[in-house]
């Protein structure tokens, strides 16, 4: 025998009432699952911020030592800071005249040596143009410095030369 | 059947709406404590990372080595000992057995980087190999910079120079 579907006698109004009677656990176990998990999250937060806020790291090291070494090292790097701004455009002259020195062939004879915080100018006579060019090349001040042969005059057997050190330009 | 809930009037509704309340106050209160606990976490592993590195480098580090560094380091003489170094300066200029033409002393200035100088400029004449062993020597041992030299050969086959200097106080 098949079952037969007579309907709801209810009104549509009876019908919700009796449907969110039936349901009102479910609301009820919704509202208290939901207040049980904000509860959990509370505590396990509060938990985790407690305990952290206990294991602050400690000092692994021995805190006095360390601020005497500190201070030390603070005291050098003040010192060697001065040090390099005491020296205009790291202008270093016995450094600098033993570079023009140096690397001097003996042919090659010095008439002036004039040093300056931007600019190193040597001149002198020699016998060819060639040493001369070659002992400009050979002369390294730095990065920073560029090397210029400048006038070249000859004067019968002698060739008077001006040799420039001069900042490079820096790039824009 | 949402509609029957909101016509509620058993005292239901209010109970649920109290529940969820606290719930949601609950909620705002986990979240304000986790973002204290990052905050809090962050900052302990960066304090842990600093004292590490910290102990690591006072492992490494030579106090003796450094205390010798320091003092051989050239530093400004207290404005006081000014005159006492510019008397040094020339007492080593002729004990190299080079001859002092003139001193002039520049006025006293203050450069941009606040490094407080005075600047003498010296003319002397001597040979070669003087010269050289006096340069080599000057900076020595307080602060006091060579910063122009003008070099020319005379006749009589010594050297005229004229060396301009800074020295360095506190």
């Amino acid at each position: 025998m098949y079952p037969i579907n007579y309907g709801n006698f209810l009104t549509s109004d009876e019908y919700k009432v009796c449907k969110f009677l039936y349901y009102r656990p479910l609301f009820s176990a919704v509202a208290n699952g939901f207040l049980l998990f904000s509860f959990v999250g509370v505590i396990l937060s509060g938990a985790a911020y407690g305990l952290e806020t206990m294991q602050v790291p400690v000092e692994s090291y021995n805190v006095q030592l360390f601020d005497m070494y500190s201070k030390l090292n603070n005291q050098i790097l003040g010192a060697v800071d001065v040090m390099a701004k005491a020296r205009p455009e790291n202008v270093n002259v016995c450094y600098i005249i033993k570079e023009f020195i140096d690397n001097k062939p003996s042919e090659i004879v010095f008439t002036n040596i004039n040093i300056s915080p931007s600019k190193y100018v040597v001149k002198g006579y020699g016998d060819s143009i060639e040493r001369i060019n070659k002992y400009a090349k050979g002369l390294s001040f730095g990065e920073t410095k560029m090397v210029n042969l400048g006038d070249t005059k000859r004067k019968a057997d002698q060739v008077d030369w001006i040799i420039e050190v001069t900042n490079k330009e820096k790039k824009k | 059947m949402i509609s029957a809930f909101f016509r509620d009037n058993t005292g239901f509704r209010r109970k649920v709406f109290l529940i969820c309340g606290l719930a949601v106050m609950l909620l705002f209160g986990a979240s304000l404590l986790t973002d204290d606990f990052e905050k809090i976490h962050k900052h302990n592993l960066e304090l842990g990372k600093t004292y590490d590195a910290r102990a690591r480098w006072l492992q490494s580090f030579s106090y003796s080595a450094a205390q010798d560094l320091y003092e051989n380091i050239l530093k400004p003489v207290p404005e006081a000992e000014v005159d006492r170094v510019q008397m040094e300066q020339l007492a080593l200029i002729k004990r190299h057995g080079i001859d002092i033409d003139t001193v002039r002393q520049n006025k006293q200035n203050r450069r941009k980087d606040k490094l407080k100088l005075v600047r003498y400029e010296v003319l002397l004449e001597a040979d070669w190999k003087h010269l050289q062993d006096m340069l080599n020597e000057f900076e020595k041992p307080n602060l006091v910079i060579m910063t122009d030299l003008d070099m020319t050969p005379t006749k009589e086959g010594t050297l005229r120079a004229k060396l301009v200097y800074n020295i360095y106080y506190a």
